[in-house]
């Protein structure tokens, strides 16, 4: 069974002392964690061989161009007063900060033409993205939550058990990618594409009855759609 | 929101490639370990270190040297640095006689086993376009003056080759071993864009 998928942080690795760091300009490898990421993924495509490197250069040239070689550049001028950069290292730093929007910009166009992710599909992930990151998480910890109950056919991802029960939220597990809003069609009701998933604590007895000692609490990773505010 | 990458502010950027690894990750074509493993390559193990060790080495060691021009890309896989995406490797040696220069018109062909990711600067349009131009300007805006009865030679970088320079080994190093000299190589002087200053 594929494992439940968290929407990814783009996290990056610790930076140790190590070889890559360019010790004469102290800048990082990668100025920003999207960057690492954008890079990685299209190598990582390429060393399984989803296409070769020929053909990333093609779309990555494509989008870089030649620049206006032969153009006049104004590089001849004197530094800025109180910088000791020339302006011609300035454009380059200014320029040369758009590299990674165009490779990832090329890298959407490759892998729409290899069938990997196609155009509309990734349009329709970035706004499910959008949308939750900007609705954030319906609950907070500590506040009460209804389990609905929920009619649906197969997998319910619910026990049948906790329908019509009382929780407390103990945390929200951040956002995840609902397994069946992908691959499957059967009915998925409510069910979003990306969902917060919160931690729900259940005591014994509103679970199992006023019959049944206290002697502990149930503790269920839920998903957003399948509660209520109680 | 724009349509593709190329614009808006880096926050819109971040959900792109968030909403492409997802998909990614959700079709089974990309691990995140594999994707952390990359950044950490890059970040940590693959870097100008390398290429100053060949250089050192270069330095130090004659019959490394003469194998080192003769065939760049076996010699320098032989210290353990393995092209990527399997380009050659050419080394080109700077003298009283010649500069060379390293430049990809086109894009950002850099030699990433020995050098590691390329710098913002080399990646640009300005760079790119005026190392052709006019070489010689370039290396003044790095502080970098070749003498008018030096050659200037410029070399473009491409897929399936990149361009190593060895740069001149500096006066007074005589008695440092091939680990101290590799400690004076930068990684600019490697590109063809500054000389390796004397310690």
């Amino acid at each position: 069974m594929r494992k439940i998928l968290a929407l990814p942080k783009l996290n990056v690795p610790r930076q140790r002392a190590g070889a890559a760091l360019p010790r004469d300009a102290g800048e990082p490898v990668f100025a920003e964690p999207w960057q690492a990421h954008t890079f990685s993924v299209i190598m990582s495509l390429y060393e399984d061989g989803h296409y070769s490197w020929a053909e990333w250069d093609d779309y990555l040239g494509y989008r870089i161009q030649a620049p206006g070689h032969f153009g006049g550049a104004a590089a001849e001028e004197a530094p800025p007063p109180g910088t000791n950069r020339s302006p011609f290292l300035a454009a380059c730093e200014e320029d040369g900060a758009k590299f990674y929007h165009l490779w990832l910009a090329a890298a959407e166009q490759l892998l729409d033409a290899k069938n990997l992710v196609s155009k509309s599909e990734l349009e329709e992930r970035i706004a499910a993205i959008e949308k939750a990151e900007r609705d954030g998480p319906r609950f907070a910890a500590a506040q009460r939550v209804l389990v609905r109950d929920i009619k649906r056919e197969g997998h319910t991802h619910l026990p049948l058990y906790l329908r019509g029960k009382t929780g407390v939220v103990e945390s929200d597990r951040g956002l995840f990618v609902f397994p069946e809003a992908v691959g499957h069609d059967h009915d998925h009701e409510s069910a979003a594409t990306l969902q917060h998933v919160y931690c729900v604590r259940f005591s014994t007895t509103e679970i199992w009855g006023e019959a049944e000692a206290a002697r502990h609490d149930l503790n269920f990773n839920l998903w957003d759609y399948q509660l209520d505010a109680a | 929101m724009s349509s593709d990458a190329t614009g808006g502010p880096d926050s819109d950027t971040a959900t792109r490639i968030k909403a492409l690894e997802s998909l990614l990750l959700e079709k089974g074509l990309i691990e995140t370990s594999a994707i952390e493993e990359l950044i950490d390559m890059f970040e940590n193990r693959l870097g100008p270190w390398n290429g100053a060790k060949v250089v050192a080495r270069a330095w130090t060691d004659p019959g490394f040297k003469e194998a080192l021009l003769r065939d760049g890309t076996e010699t320098i896989a032989e210290m353990g640095f393995e092209a990527l995406q399997g380009e050659d490797m050419v080394v080109v040696e700077n003298s009283a006689e010649v500069h060379n220069i390293v430049v990809c018109t086109l894009c950002s062909c850099y030699p990433w086993a020995v050098l590691g990711l390329p710098p913002v600067w080399y990646k640009s349009a300005p760079y790119r376009a005026r190392a052709a131009r006019d070489p010689r300007a370039v290396l003044r805006e790095f502080g970098t003056e070749i003498g008018a009865d030096t050659e200037v030679r410029v070399w473009d970088s491409n897929a399936e080759l990149r361009y190593l320079v060895l740069p001149e080994r500096p006066a007074g190093t005589e008695a440092l071993d091939a680990a101290a000299l590799a400690e004076l190589v930068t990684r600019d002087s490697m590109i063809g864009v500054s000389l390796v200053a004397p310690p």
